[in-house]
């Protein structure tokens, strides 16, 4: 059995959030938000410039080994799950988070499939583009054909053709 | 995490807090400044890889960790609050530590939960969840566990006893096993007397 040492420490941050004035919770999420809005157009920018960069790897697969590809894709998707929701895109981040837990099943295999790739990266170009347009049911929908994708994908199954 | 519904609402003051935040990505760091100097935090430090946040954590006292859990470099964000935990600096290796995460890789669930940190937020982050979380942290009083595989706050957040079919590794884990009684049991009497208190007549 080993042994196991508690120690009591002394929580600095309720100090500190204690210190007269500050703000309600009401107050600091307005606060937080209306800052938000004021960085939601470099968001959109960056969204833009974080798919041109994933569409890149894709198009030039030769560049780079196949593991190199999909640890890149999975970087820069993971971007994508951090920034979309603040760019008001709450979807195209849960697409975003669909194509990371893909990448992350092809680094674990150490597989590829170009198809599931492909529908990963149309889902979020549509999503980007076209996400006022297609309403939330189509969103919804392009949400669910890209998780059964990657759930076909864990199981070991072929997914559909793209 | 709501407020109250009647009486004054509680405050919180970020306006003193020395908070440290760590993001590799430029889009990122500017999302998590945004969102603390909103709730009112003075000028944050800033990161962006877990050498520059080393630095910070040797210079300034600080109140409060945001760390991206992957980094550039040769340590992520669990490696970095490993490192901090370990580090003897004085209280910042006690300083409460929250890991912001987009997509965890399944390779990393086990390294996330034995890093230290205090809470991990996934992404998106929203205002909302984020104070609702500083809030959380800045009430909890957990102690620290210091074993030769861990170090950081208390994860038994009940008192439900060691995890199950194990003995128990701390002095005060109470065996699963309840011992004979070693006097004689209650009579209904005494049990009643104990349950139902009698109005006292003068």
């Amino acid at each position: 059995m080993s042994a196991v040492k508690k120690i009591r420490v002394k929580n600095r941050l309720a100090a500190a959030v204690r210190a007269p004035g500050g703000k309600t919770i009401a107050e600091a999420v307005a606060g937080a938000e209306a800052k938000l809005e004021d960085i939601r157009g470099d968001c959109l920018a960056s969204l833009d410039q974080i798919l041109a960069s994933m569409a890149e790897l894709i198009e030039n697969p030769d560049q780079a080994p196949r593991e190199e590809v999909a640890a890149g894709l999975y970087e820069l998707s993971n971007d994508v799950v951090g920034i979309a929701g603040v760019a008001g895109l709450g979807d195209m981040g849960k697409a975003a988070f669909s194509f990371c837990d893909l990448l992350d099943a092809f680094i674990e295999q150490g597989s590829w499939n170009a198809a599931a790739v492909e529908v990963h990266m149309n889902g979020l170009k549509l999503l980007r583009s076209m996400s006022d347009k297609i309403g939330e049911a189509g969103r919804a929908q392009i949400l669910e054909g890209l998780f059964a994708v990657v759930r076909r994908i864990k199981a070991g199954a072929a997914p559909p053709s793209a | 995490m709501s407020e109250p519904k009647s009486g004054p609402k509680p405050r919180y003051n970020l306006e003193t807090a020395k908070i440290l935040l760590v993001e590799p990505a430029a889009h990122g760091l500017e999302i998590l400044s945004q969102i603390f100097t909103g709730f009112g935090a003075k000028a944050p430090f800033r990161a962006t890889n877990a050498e520059d946040a080393k630095t910070v954590v040797k210079k300034t006292d600080l109140d409060l960790i945001v760390c991206e859990s992957q980094l550039e470099g040769d340590m992520d964000g669990y490696d970095f609050v490993n490192w901090l935990r370990h580090c003897k600096i004085e209280p910042n290796n006690f300083t409460t530590v929250m890991i912001i995460s987009g997509h965890t890789q399944k390779s990393k669930v086990e390294k996330a939960r034995d890093c230290g940190a205090n809470f991990i937020v996934a992404k998106p982050l929203t205002p909302k969840v984020m104070i609702d979380r500083v809030i959380w942290v800045a009430r909890e009083n957990r102690s620290f566990i210091e074993c030769p595989n861990y170090l950081g706050p208390d994860r038994r957040f009940h008192s439900i006893g060691p995890p199950p079919n194990t003995e128990g590794r701390r002095s005060d884990d109470l065996p699963l096993e309840v011992g004979e009684a070693v006097e004689p049991n209650l009579s209904q009497d005494d049990i009643d007397a104990m349950l139902q208190p009698k109005r006292v007549t003068r």
